[in-house]
């Protein structure tokens, strides 16, 4: 009886460990499945094509950084 | 008084003794029986007793080994393997009931998910469940999203016994985005290898485990013999040298060329000058008009006739050679001249050029001049360059099946005087893509030439097992004066020769331009290949890139400077787009910088005879400023793209009109 016993707890817990390794499994693949649904959205020509909708364009020049060269004698003077 | 044995006593041992014999007996001979039996059983009927029991209640199962990811530069999937999900019906299982109270609600859930009548669902749920079918396809290949949505579908969310809701799950190795597509990254399905996948199938590839299982139940096994388990080894992570923001850049911008010349293939190769990493290559092909996949590598497996693109190592041969330098001049004459028997032309006037004008307009017959003049007599000298070039040699890289280059030599049996002329400006050789990307780098690198990498890193678990380093493949490939002579013949060739319609005063680009006509041994019209090379910032190189277009409607368009060279522009100010431009203030002052140029609208708005011009679709902070500019007095609701214009397009307007838009939003 106490074998019979065991080895029915033993069969529960290896269904049980199936079922938890097919999880696992499951969300190993939506971590990828999510992972490359990012890299599809975060694309510049797809943001680009939702941007349109949006009545925003894409940048088209660089930005410009204007230097002001501090003059050593203007302590004040900042760049 | 002397105690007479107790004969009772005597007795009871006996009889204890006698069943005592008995039951050995009795246990000795079941014995027998027990090992009689054994013996019988292991030499009677073993190949039934085998398939009747063994088989159908243990086996060796495999344990399969996860298969490796495949990774951009920085991290972002390439290839993953992700579960798919059949569903099937039960209609057996499936209560009368729940499905003619729900059967409704449930067609009416299908047609919204997969854009179908409602009467198409219903004809078909109603004959499976007629016929009682207990394994009916539904749907395949679902996606998570798609699963999650479906088994919340009335009557499939009482589950497998009520709703007879069946899902099988399936691993598939795909994409995770299309651009980077089939034909890069290619597949490993055993019997064929292709592309990243089959190149790093070693790496990625795990080994598979094995374990003794016993059934416990009709679906369910459990491992006996825990001693005995082989353990899988997961496949390693391999990280490309692609990124993927210059890949969607060229991806797009390449797209879009091809779509617009109506070209039949077409590929971009970006590498990076001092470590030789490939940080995109797009490889597309034409299906059907407007439509291009990414389905054959052209840049390793197709050698081509370079065109054009190979005055730039003819003339750096006779450079370095010291043939010629910044004070030869060659005479072009009228543009035509006959060599050995052979006709050469350019495709513009003639005159006098220097070496940089040879490049810079792309001239025939100044490289086959200079060539002629100088290797005619020792045309070794020449080819011995190219193999110094390991121009020669079959690329020893990390993906399969690139095609080997071909150059005629005086050894060969088609070589002839004219020969050399041919070479000099890109015939008679062919070379795969890459091979000539190489090429270009390595005078972007200052004359190293470093070989072509694939592989940035191959992790395990997140440990580092290999990192990739330059291998140089020629240390030095020429004099420095003749690699600084090229780099100004090549950034010449952008701001005044045939690439000049890409010049931008933001970004300093060197390159050449080439027009090579392919399969003119058959009969048709004339087919053109046209490419562009060439490096960039030209001052301090980070990138080379080539852009090769082929077969572009020769009535839109076939040169170099107008099919490829755009491309190649795009690409390269995109890269560096968010790097702010440095504009020092003095300069402003002092009127030395000219702001408007640098910031050139890129779309001009003129306005000719008074006639009004389309500006529906342009995008209104584009074209607004420059109507008012030009003195026209504008109104407009909205932002962004232009819906609507008043006057209309080619009506006649007058300096005071006021110009009416309308906007996207």
């Amino acid at each position: 009886m106490v074998m019979i016993y065991s080895n029915h707890l033993v069969n529960t817990k290896i269904e049980h460990v199936n079922k938890l390794k097919e999880e696992t499994e499951e969300y190993k693949s939506r971590n990828a499945y999510a992972q490359s649904r990012l890299i599809k959205i975060r694309m510049e020509s797809e943001l680009g094509k939702e941007m349109v909708q949006d009545s925003l364009v894409s940048l088209e020049s660089h930005p410009m950084k204007l230097l002001i060269k501090a003059d050593s004698t203007d302590d004040k003077a900042t760049r | 008084m002397i105690k007479q044995p107790d004969n009772n006593y005597e007795k009871k041992r006996s009889n204890a003794l006698k069943w005592g014999y008995l039951f050995v007996l009795g246990a000795f001979i079941l014995f027998v029986i027990f090992l009689g039996r054994i013996l019988i059983l292991q030499n009677t009927n073993v190949q039934e007793f085998e398939d009747n029991y063994i088989s159908k209640n243990y086996r060796e199962a495999t344990l399969k080994a996860a298969r490796g990811n495949l990774f951009a530069s920085d991290g972002s999937i390439l290839a993953t393997t992700v579960m798919r999900y059949d569903v099937y019906l039960d209609f057996k299982s499936m209560r009368d009931t729940i499905y003619s109270n729900n059967i409704a609600a449930l067609t009416d859930s299908l047609s919204k998910m997969f854009d179908k009548p409602r009467s198409y669902f219903r004809a078909r749920l109603d004959a499976q469940n007629k016929k009682n079918n207990q394994y009916y396809l539904l749907a395949k290949g679902l996606d998570f999203d798609e699963y999650d949505r479906i088994r919340e579908f009335p009557i499939f969310k009482k589950g497998k016994n009520k709703g007879g809701f069946i899902v099988e799950r399936n691993f598939r190795r795909e994409l995770a985005t299309t651009q980077i597509g089939a034909g890069t990254i290619g597949a490993d399905n055993g019997e064929s290898k292709s592309g990243l996948e089959g190149a790093f199938s070693k790496f990625l590839t795990g080994i598979d485990g094995k374990r003794l299982e016993q059934r416990i139940n009709s679906s369910q096994w459990k491992p006996i013999d825990y001693w005995k388990v082989q353990e899988p080894v997961d496949g390693q992570d391999v990280y490309t040298t692609l990124d993927l923001r210059i890949q969607d850049i060229a991806h797009t911008a390449l797209e879009n060329q091809l779509i617009k010349f109506d070209a039949d293939h077409g590929s971009v190769v970006v590498m990076e000058v001092e470590t030789g990493k490939i940080r995109a290559m797009v490889n597309l092909r034409r299906t059907e008009p407007g439509m291009y996949v990414d389905a054959y590598n052209y840049t390793v497996k197709d050698a081509q006739e370079p065109g054009s693109t190979f005055k730039t190592v003819s003339l750096l041969a006779a450079m370095d050679d010291g043939f010629i330098d910044e004070n030869t001049k060659v005479n072009i004459g009228n543009g035509i001249w006959t060599y050995a028997g052979q006709k050469i032309t350019d495709g513009h006037g003639g005159g006098t050029y220097d070496v940089s004008d040879v490049l810079a307009k792309s001239s025939n017959v100044g490289a086959a001049k200079l060539i002629t003049e100088h290797y005619a007599d020792k045309p070794q000298v020449f080819i011995d360059h190219l193999k110094r070039w390991k121009m020669f040699d079959k690329m020893q890289i990390e993906l399969p099946g690139i095609a080997k280059p071909s150059i005629q030599t005086p050894q060969s049996k088609r070589w002839n005087k004219a020969t050399l002329a041919s070479l000099g400006y890109g015939y008679s050789s062919s070379f795969p893509l890459l091979q000539m990307v190489t090429f270009y780098n390595g005078i972007a690198n200052k004359g190293k030439m470093v070989k072509p990498i694939f592989i940035d890193k191959i992790t395990k678990d997140g440990k580092a097992l290999y990192e990739a380093k330059p291998e140089v493949m020629v240390k030095k490939m020429a004099s420095d004066k003749a690699i600084q002579m090229m780099t100004s013949a090549l950034t010449k060739a952008v701001e005044k020769g045939t690439a000049k319609s890409i010049y931008t005063p933001n970004l300093k680009i060197a390159g050449k331009t080439g027009t090579a006509r392919i399969l003119y041994w058959l009969p048709g019209p004339m087919r053109y290949q046209a490419s562009f090379a060439g490096f960039y910032p030209s001052d301090n190189p980070k990138y080379t890139c080539f852009v090769v277009v082929n077969q572009p409607d020769t009535s839109k368009g076939f040169y170099g400077g107008t099919v490829s060279a755009p491309v190649f522009k795009e690409i390269a100010g995109k890269t560096f787009l968010k790097t702010p431009l440095n504009v020092e203030k003095e300069l402003l002052v002092e009127h030395k910088v000219d702001l408007s140029k640098m910031i050139e609208p890129n779309v001009k708005v003129n306005i000719k005879k008074d006639s009004m011009p389309k500006l529906v679709g342009m995008i209104g902070k584009n074209v607004i400023p420059q109507l008012e500019n030009l003195g026209y007095r504008v109104d407009y609701k909205g932002v962004g793209k232009i819906t609507g214009q008043f006057p209309a397009e080619g009506a006649t307007i007058g300096k005071n009109q006021k110009i009416y838009l309308n906007l996207q939003n």
